[in-house]
């Protein structure tokens, strides 16, 4: 690109801030509101649905209808509000799993990339050996040994995740650190430590936001996979997965228990999945 | 008779199998402009990154005020980064794309002096100003300046906590030439009132003709000569010096100037200036 | 010398960005090249140049259109012809050499069948005929052992070599015109030097036009008859050599040479002394 057209394009690209070239995407509006829809429900499900509980046997596995949209459950309890309640218990682990994982990832990355050498390939090649099992063995062997409370579990998940992270945030810093102005900082008299977590990180940011976003949507899968065989979320507590588990029991008389917790799940993943490869794309297209 | 501020003294520098450095010895006298001029390949960015203690001798010594700088821990150099400062050729990248100007220069100020607050900014105001930046500034972005306003705020930032020696690593050498020559006038202006002592590395020989007092010749990472302006550029010079020299364009314009038919004017006759 | 002589001749011509109609980045344009002129068009970084002789080749960037004007080249049009039109433009007309080297030649391809490939596709030659030339060529630019070297690939040379091999291939098809785009910047002064010479000999023999743009006055004023200093998307002076270098119409000219140190140079005087106004051309001090 020649200069002229370089500085060009910047400036007519510093009158469209980036959100708004990111809600340009209409596939990314509906992802980002699908989320937020999604997500004030199930923060809201005490105050929309208090008695979710409410077991009222004689309208057990009734099928939708305007008193009940989702239909009702094996106990008489309506399923749009044990939905929300899952939700909400599905968000909070695949949350807590992304914030272990970006945590865990970004230092273990930074270290690789600072110190090099023999604790880059130590740091590396746990990685790379956690990265080789598939993420729902490794989650069902952890949780055979270790049970499977939702807190177990953002613990697990948080692990599973954290070697992405860590690749991720490594080959970026890894870059930034044979940069200029690294170079400027050390001879100013910052320390590396500094010189990592205050100036290389927020560049590395954009990078580690996408896989947090992506992180999200991995979660819920894996979680919802293990609830479905019987070694995630256990009764009476409920995820989303826990639902579809049940309600996939139920398939024959209850069409709706099963069908709309595992639309809900679909809806859900594939929301994050979109908003979080949309960001990655943005971001390969700013660093060409 | 007056100390050395620099002292080099047979180094050294090995990057696995290639020797990037092969015995440089020099001095740079307090509050003259040396310069070290070579073309790529010739060491002369490696001796600048020994001086800044950003890389270790694999041989030689180098004294900062008499003492050996080239050996000393990392703990200990801190003392000495606030004597001895940079200005990089990149001006864009050589600053934090995620910072604005204020964090920018007021990072040594807090880091070194812990300045913070009211005191710092003006501090900082002050040295946009001795740059020739508004204050506005503060709160821009290097994307939001120019190449040219960019290199002033390395400089400002390396001036902030009153360096003793400034490293200018091709520091004109990707910035436009109006913008060149207001920075390099900007830089004998510094050094006037601030009483600077300069190692100007770079390419371009009449550039460094114009700045340095002495200047040291390289050439595969030997130095060929040191001496003063008016010795590099005259016959009695090293013949790679006269080379360069002959080389750069400033020569060849003068070279096609005083040539009486250069080139083919339009019509195909000949250009009769 | 009527217009249809001209190797080249752009008219009014205006570019802009396709996305945003408020941005112009060249504001019509003019320019004539006659047969074995060498212009040198001098700008800083944003003032249009590159892009100009972009265009000319009709390589400007997709997200660059032009919105009006002509650019003829040997007569015919550039601006809106169809594809394969300017693949005929293209290297028997008109060539382009380029600062990196390594950015015009294809690194998993040797050299010899990069060169070949260019002069097949504009001549009915065998292949064998096309090797032979190949090597010639390589020998006409410098480089050494051009027999055995013909079959190297692009990192196996130096950066002088490359170029020269990057000048081998654009003069393959013997082009009228020879867009040369900052192609020594990236070079070391000696080598810059060498390649200088070589383009002076090149263009000499074949009476090539010459377009050589560049940021360096004093390297431009050393190679081309006549100068053309642009600024902002504009042309802002132009006239021969010796008149632009000493005697120069446009403040900005004068600025720009003002800057520039020379070997004659006073090193006790400030540099821009006497040009008034020095700030507001560089958008420097007090912007």
């Amino acid at each position: 690109m020649t200069t002229t057209t370089a500085i060009a394009t910047a400036e007519a690209a510093r009158r469209r801030s980036s959100l708004r070239v990111l809600l340009a995407d209409p596939s990314v509006v509906v992802a980002m509101l699908t989320i937020l829809l999604v997500v004030a429900f199930s923060v809201l499900a005490p105050v929309l649905f208090p008695d979710a509980n409410a077991i009222d046997s004689p309208n057990r596995l009734l099928a939708p209808s305007p008193s009940h949209w989702f239909g009702t459950d094996e106990l008489g309890r309506d399923l749009l509000a044990r939905m929300a309640h899952a939700g909400q218990l599905t968000l909070l682990i695949a949350l807590g799993a992304m914030a272990l994982s970006i945590v865990l990832g970004v230092v273990w990355g930074m270290l690789a990339a600072s110190f090099g050498g023999w604790i880059d390939e130590v740091l590396m090649r746990t990685a790379d050996a956690i990265l080789a099992v598939p993420m729902i063995l490794f989650a069902l062997v952890f949780v055979a040994a270790l049970g499977s409370s939702p807190e177990v579990l953002i613990v697990i998940l948080g692990i599973v995740k954290a070697p992405l992270a860590a690749r991720v945030t490594r080959s970026s810093t890894m870059v930034e650190l044979t940069s200029d102005y690294v170079r400027g900082l050390t001879v100013i008299g910052l320390s590396k430590r500094r010189i990592l977590f205050t100036e290389i990180l927020p560049n590395v940011f954009p990078v580690i936001a996408a896989v947090a976003t992506l992180n999200i949507a991995s979660a819920i899968m894996i979680e919802a996979s293990l609830s479905f065989i019987g070694l995630g979320v256990q009764p009476p507590l409920a995820s989303l997965g826990t639902l579809l588990k049940i309600g996939y029991g139920y398939l024959p008389d209850g069409w709706w228990y099963a069908l709309f917790p595992a639309a809900a799940i679909t809806v859900v993943i594939a929301a994050f999945n979109a908003v979080g490869k949309r960001i990655e794309r943005y971001l390969d297209r700013r660093a060409v | 008779m007056t100390e050395p501020l620099i002292e080099v003294d047979g180094l050294v520098k090995d990057f696995g199998s290639v020797r990037a450095v092969d015995g440089a010895t020099f001095s740079i006298m307090p509050g003259e402009t040396f310069g070290l001029v070579g073309e790529s390949g010739s060491g002369k960015s490696t001796i600048a990154a020994m001086l800044l203690c950003l890389e270790r001798p694999t041989a030689g010594e180098i004294r900062f005020r008499g003492t050996r700088i080239d050996n000393l821990a990392p703990r200990k150099l801190l003392p000495i980064r606030r004597d001895m400062q940079l200005v990089m050729q990149d001006p864009v990248s050589s600053l934090n794309r995620r910072k604005t100007v204020r964090q920018i220069i007021g990072l040594p100020l807090s880091l070194h002096e812990g300045l913070s607050g009211a005191a710092r900014e003006a501090r900082i105001v002050e040295l946009l100003d001795l740059v020739g930046l508004p204050a506005s500034f503060v709160e821009r972005y290097p994307h939001e300046l120019s190449g040219g306003q960019c290199q002033r705020v390395s400089i400002a930032r390396s001036l902030a906590i009153s360096p003793e020696f400034l490293v200018l690593d091709e520091s004109v050498s990707a910035v436009d030439v109006l913008m060149q020559a207001q920075i390099l006038n900007l830089l004998n202006a510094l050094q006037k009132e601030l009483g600077l002592t300069y190692l100007f590395v770079s390419h371009d020989l009449a550039v460094v003709r114009y700045m340095c007092t002495r200047i040291a010749v390289m050439q595969g990472g030997k130095i060929l000569e040191v001496s003063d302006r008016e010795q590099i550029f005259s016959d009695q010079a090293h013949p790679y010096t006269r080379a360069l020299i002959a080389a750069s364009p400033a020569s060849l314009a003068a070279r096609a100037a005083a040539e009486a038919t250069p080139h083919l004017s339009p019509t195909g006759g000949t250009d009769a200036s | 010398m009527t217009v249809d002589d001209a190797v080249l001749n752009i008219s009014d011509l205006r570019i802009g960005l396709r996305a945003d109609a408020e941005v112009e980045l060249l504001h019509g344009v003019s320019m004539t090249l006659a047969r074995g002129e060498r212009v040198g068009l001098v700008g800083e970084s944003g003032s249009g140049k590159s892009l100009l002789s972009l265009s000319v080749m009709g390589l400007q960037p997709p997200a660059i259109d032009v919105r009006s004007g002509s650019i003829r080249v040997n007569g015919s049009e550039v601006v809106g012809a169809r594809d394969s039109r300017l693949d005929e433009l293209r290297g028997r007309s008109m060539a382009m050499i380029y600062q990196d080297p390594m950015s015009s030649l294809n690194p998993v391809r040797s050299v010899g069948a990069q060169i070949v490939e260019a002069i097949r596709a504009h001549a009915t030659v065998s292949r064998a005929a096309a090797r032979r030339t190949a090597i010639d060529l390589l020998g006409s630019v410098g480089v050494r052992d051009p027999h055995r070297t013909v079959d190297n690939y692009p990192h196996e040379f130096s950066g002088g070599m490359r170029q020269r091999v990057m000048i081998a291939m654009a003069i393959s098809c013997e082009p009228d015109l020879l867009l040369a785009d900052e192609p020594t910047t990236a070079l070391d002064v000696t080598t810059q030097a060498k390649i200088m010479e070589l383009l002076d000999d090149l263009v000499e023999q074949r009476g090539m036009s010459v377009i050589f743009v560049t940021h360096d006055i004093a390297l431009a004023s050393s190679f081309c008859s006549r100068i053309d200093v642009m600024r902002r998307g504009e042309v802002v002076e132009t006239g021969p050599t010796a008149e632009v270098m000493r005697n120069p119409q446009h403040p900005y000219t004068s600025a720009l040479l003002a800057s520039i140190c020379t070997f004659e140079t006073d090193p006790t005087r400030p540099l821009l002394s006497g040009v008034a106004a020095a700030d507001a051309l560089t958008g420097g001090a007090s912007r």
